[in-house]
């Protein structure tokens, strides 16, 4: 068993100008030391087919990956500070800035004193944050940050039932398409399970998962500590705020709401989707879309971890200000600590293995988030998605590490 | 949804009932006979799929030429949205007349159904008749199928939607 508080804890800051890329890195002495990773227009092209073949549900799919291999094995490696191998820490904060948001850092081979030639996220716990003042504002409203460090062990042995967070959980989706529908449930029944069933607030097959009923249970109190949606995302390329989730629509028409206004009267609001869906999808139900828009002006969590399962729903656009837009990020800014997202297309047997392991060490060993998804990755990449990084490196982890 | 596309990920695929078929699963299963046919092709080839739709008519056009056969069909396989549908179930029927290759797609085809991952359903008809008309051999797996006769026949079948 080992102790939270013992955790060497780095960070990776990376800046990209118009004409090189730099890192930052912070050694969990506190010591800091520059570097230089490359010539930007060298490595421009390299990020840009490189995100193309992330975004080839075919190449994913057959995992014909040749450009994330290179990207592992030989180029990627210009990413990391040369005092990582002798330093290596526990858990390690990326900030990545510009073209380097959505790069797999945590699948770039590198080796230490005692391994070889591992995959950085095998050797740490690794979490993203898109900015140094979200993730700030991420630790800051983490309910696990509120248990004593020094009594936290974690490890092989299951914690004690005193020390044992008590979480609650609301694991639902919807495969709309109904091409994976039994997958989708068993998933999200996966989930609850490993919380226990009594703690679960809000299972799948509950109520039709729409837009209202996500809504109405997110507003419940006592507010669930993990949240697990699992639908499919639909990304728009041209109005971000319009991408989302694709859920059904409610079998009860409309809903009205009471606003409360000035003087003790109220408004009636009628609670319509922002957006019609996306003609291109046909859909097996009548479906809406639950836009990133309307999650930030009508929804507010408390989540310790939000695992969202669906498409690509960690990859976005970077919009204006360096803000990356997707689905994940949208979660942390409306309330959660931590969000856990592919980072492309997933297969659905990956995403499962890994739900598994994850919450198996999350939850029985008690480990913090970045370490049970080392844990999941160290799992994943010995046994049948061996030789897979596409597989075995799909989730990631953003926000808080604990 | 359809029989034939149920449960993409653990039922066999029924070649004789491809217009059963969803949009949305055909058109992945033209996307999966590009994926295994491009790997014939040669390598720095510009992808089909990318292709606009003038260069693709010009190039389609070319290859309807070469072979004595009418050039006009080549727009309005491109421009035609309607055709798309009609046109893919043709080359993918000629397709599945080579067990070896059928097999290599059907294979693609079941490893893309168990991605999380929504399609536009837009069947890339063209693209692959691009393909079809200009590979002479296609690799599947370790067997190699002349692709000439199968081509041949292929194109039969498109024209009988496009005279």
């Amino acid at each position: 068993m080992a102790l939270i508080s013992d955790l060497k804890i780095s960070a990776l800051e990376f800046a990209v100008a118009s004409s090189e890329l730099a890192g930052m890195w912070t050694a969990p002495s506190g010591a800091r030391e520059h570097f230089r990773i490359g010539a930007t227009r060298d490595l421009l092209p390299r990020v840009d087919a490189l995100r193309s073949e992330l975004r080839d549900p075919m190449a994913i799919s057959t995992g014909e990956t040749p450009r994330l291999r290179e990207f592992a094995a030989d180029w990627g490696s210009s990413f990391l500070p040369p005092a990582l191998a002798t330093d290596m820490p526990d858990v390690l904060v990326i900030v990545p800035h510009a073209l380097t948001h959505d790069l797999p850092i945590h699948l770039i081979r590198t080796s230490t004193p005692a391994v070889e030639d591992r995959p950085l996220g095998v050797l740490a716990g690794i979490t993203y944050a898109s900015s140094r003042s979200l993730f700030i504002r991420t630790v800051e409203r983490n309910e696990a940050r509120q248990r004593d460090l020094k009594q936290w062990h974690y490890g092989e042995q299951r914690p004690r039932p005193d020390q044992a967070p008590l979480r609650s959980v609301m694991s639902g989706g919807v495969d709309v398409l109904g091409d994976l529908d039994s997958e989708f449930t068993e998933t999200c029944r996966l989930v609850t399970e490993q919380f226990g069933g009594e703690r679960t607030l809000f299972a799948v097959g509950s109520f039709p998962y729409s837009r209202t009923t996500v809504k109405a249970a997110l507003r419940r109190k006592p507010t669930p500590s993990v949240l697990c949606v699992m639908a499919h995302g639909w990304v728009d390329n041209n109005n971000h705020r319009m991408s989302g989730l694709l859920v059904e629509r409610d079998s009860v028409g409309v809903t009205k709401r009471p606003i409360p206004l000035h003087g003790g009267r109220y408004f009636d609001f009628r609670d319509l989707p922002l957006r019609r869906p996306p003609h291109q999808i046909k859909a097996i139900k009548e479906i809406e879309v639950f836009t990133t828009a309307e999650l930030e002006v009508d929804a507010q969590i408390a989540c310790e971890l939000v695992m969202l399962l669906g498409c690509s729903a960690g990859w976005g656009r970077v919009l204006q200000g360096d803000e990356p837009a997707s689905l994940a990020e949208t979660w942390l800014k409306i309330g959660a600590a931590s969000v856990v997202a592919p980072l492309w297309d997933a297969p659905i047997a990956a995403v499962r293995a890994w739900t598994t392991e994850f919450l198996h060490a999350w939850t029985q060993h008690d480990m913090p988030k970045a370490l049970a998804l080392r844990y999941a990755m160290q799992k994943m990449s010995e046994g049948s998605f061996q030789n897979a990084p596409e597989r075995f490196g799909v989730m990631t982890l953003r926000g808080d590490w604990l | 949804m359809s029989e034939a596309g149920k449960s993409a990920n653990d039922k066999k695929l029924d070649w004789s009932k491809l217009n059963e078929l969803s949009d949305q699963q055909l058109a992945a299963l033209v996307e999966s006979a590009i994926f295994v046919l491009k790997q014939s092709d040669a390598p720095g080839a510009p992808s089909p799929t990318e292709m606009p739709a003038g260069p693709m008519t010009k190039a389609l056009e070319q290859l309807l030429r070469e072979r004595g056969a009418d050039t006009s069909a080549a727009g309005r396989v491109v421009k035609h949205r309607e055709l798309a549908r009609p046109v893919a179930v043709a080359l993918l029927s000629a397709i599945a007349t080579e067990p070896a290759l059928a097999q290599e797609v059907e294979r693609v085809w079941r490893e893309r159904g168990g991605l999380l991952v929504v399609g536009t359903g837009v069947i890339l008809a063209s693209a692959l008749l691009f393909l079809v008309l200009k590979l002479k051999k296609v690799k599947a797996g370790s067997v190699v199928v002349v692709f000439d006769k199968l081509s041949t026949g292929a194109l039969g079948s498109v024209f009988k939607f496009l005279s």
